[in-house]
């Protein structure tokens, strides 16, 4: 999966546009980034990467650098 | 094919006590619970009033069943009772039920203690025990108050679940109809992510267990409550049943489009509709009963069988997946075609919307 299209999908899922979005971006200050939407979060990742991310993990998330981090390894630019 | 045993009757029963929308705002504010509402798809759940158990709402949907169809109940020969929440761990819940039931006193009762998968592990027991010729006629009921174990302040799992009881027949069919497959699994190693953790002999209760604690998240509960890893929970679904179900099919080389309709257990909106998407099945082939009924454990599938077939969804013919998922961890599925001798469903129309 590509950086950009991972930053599609984290944008899709919290109502806003990838252009907002950078790594120092807060989550919570973009969009609802409740259970809810980690579980949407978890859903996606699920369908692109080989592995689920660990759940405490994904609720340790603030930033979009956060997220971004978590399949760094993966995402491609 | 394994053979030619089948669902012949089934019948659920939930409290008339709802726990509203409004009341859980009021309890744990708007954001949060109309959040949890539109995601879970749960707007309000049934609730068991004090006094009253799994088995008494299981009671009632055996009672009414049996009522309904004129079905002679010396004609049971075999009581299967799924539950997890007992009316007690001594006595077998299930010798009380044949009593209450009025059933003969040479029959088999048991309890079946499995979770939210339990009605299709009931069923691959009564298959056997049919299949077998150890039995013809058995009555496999399932229920559970679920809302007596889960703190009233804990928010993640109050919106969620509500209390049921259901009644099934199973029994002997005309050939090719009935049960065509079953596929079970087992995590034991993840047992913990769905835990009462002092229920049983392992954490005996004490003034220990009743201390209340908030989680990071700001669920209260006590040792001696319902204990969820939502999120955990969730991987499990979508990792293990989209598998489940290519699994079950597998067996009898059916495909996805041959299958009418795939009731999943009702664990939240959209829990089934990810493992849909997942798996590759429109939702569409799906038939939700959760809107005003909530997560009732183990009865959430047969409760959705039973609204489908109300809905005429379910017709003699019509090829069924039962597919369920839950605490253990735990799975498990059945391929069904629909047979000619089931009697049809005891309320003539849906009781709930979706």
């Amino acid at each position: 999966m590509t950086k950009a299209s991972f930053k599609a999908e984290v944008a899709m899922l919290l109502d806003t546009e990838s252009a907002k979005l950078s790594p120092e971006t807060v989550l919570a200050s973009v969009g609802t980034w409740d259970s809810v939407a980690q579980l949407s979060f978890i859903a996606m990742a699920m369908d692109h990467f080989s592995t689920p991310p660990r759940p405490d993990n994904v609720a340790r998330c603030e930033t979009y650098g956060d997220l971004e981090a978590l399949y760094d390894r993966e995402l491609i630019e | 094919m394994i053979g030619s045993v089948g669902v012949i009757a089934a019948h659920y029963h939930v409290p008339a006590m709802r726990l509203t929308h409004d009341e859980l705002v009021a309890r744990f504010g708007v954001e949060k619970m109309t959040a949890i509402a539109e995601s879970s798809g749960i707007w309000e759940r049934r609730i068991a009033p004090a006094g009253v158990t799994g088995a008494d709402l299981a009671f009632t949907a055996a009672d009414e069943m049996l009522t309904h169809h004129q079905i002679d109940r010396s004609s049971i020969d075999y009581l299967i009772y799924c539950t997890q929440t007992p009316d007690y761990l001594i006595p077998t819940t299930a010798c009380i039920l044949q009593d209450r039931l009025g059933l003969r006193k040479s029959i088999g009762a048991v309890d079946l203690n499995q979770g939210c998968s339990q009605y299709v592990y009931g069923l691959q027991l009564a298959h056997a025990l049919v299949s077998s010729g150890h039995a013809r006629r058995i009555l496999v009921m399932t229920g559970d108050a679920d809302t007596k174990i889960i703190h009233p302040l804990d928010r993640a799992n109050v919106p969620l679940f509500g209390d049921a009881g259901t009644a099934s027949i199973v029994g002997p069919v005309e050939a090719g109809a009935g049960i065509l497959s079953f596929e079970v699994g087992t995590d034991g190693a993840s047992h913990g992510l769905l835990i009462q953790p002092s229920s049983g002999a392992r954490v005996p209760r004490s003034a220990d267990t009743s201390v209340e604690q908030v989680d990071k998240d700001g669920n209260v509960r006590t040792a001696e409550h319902l204990h969820m890893d939502g999120r955990s929970i969730f991987i499990f679904g979508l990792s293990v049943v989209p598998k489940l179900i290519d699994q079950l099919l597998a067996r009898t080389g059916h495909q996805k489009d041959d299958v009418d309709v795939f009731i999943l257990h009702q664990a939240n909106k959209f829990m089934i509709d990810s493992i849909l998407k997942r798996a590759g099945i429109p939702l569409t082939k799906t038939h939700y009963c959760l809107r005003h009924t909530g997560n009732s454990g183990g009865s959430t599938v047969p409760i959705a069988m039973s609204e489908a077939w109300s809905a005429g969804r379910l017709r003699p013919g019509s090829l069924v997946a039962l597919v369920a998922f839950g605490v253990g961890l735990s799975w498990a599925a059945t391929l069904m075609r629909w047979p000619d001798q089931a009697l049809g469903p005891v309320f003539a129309k849906p009781q709930f919307d979706a």
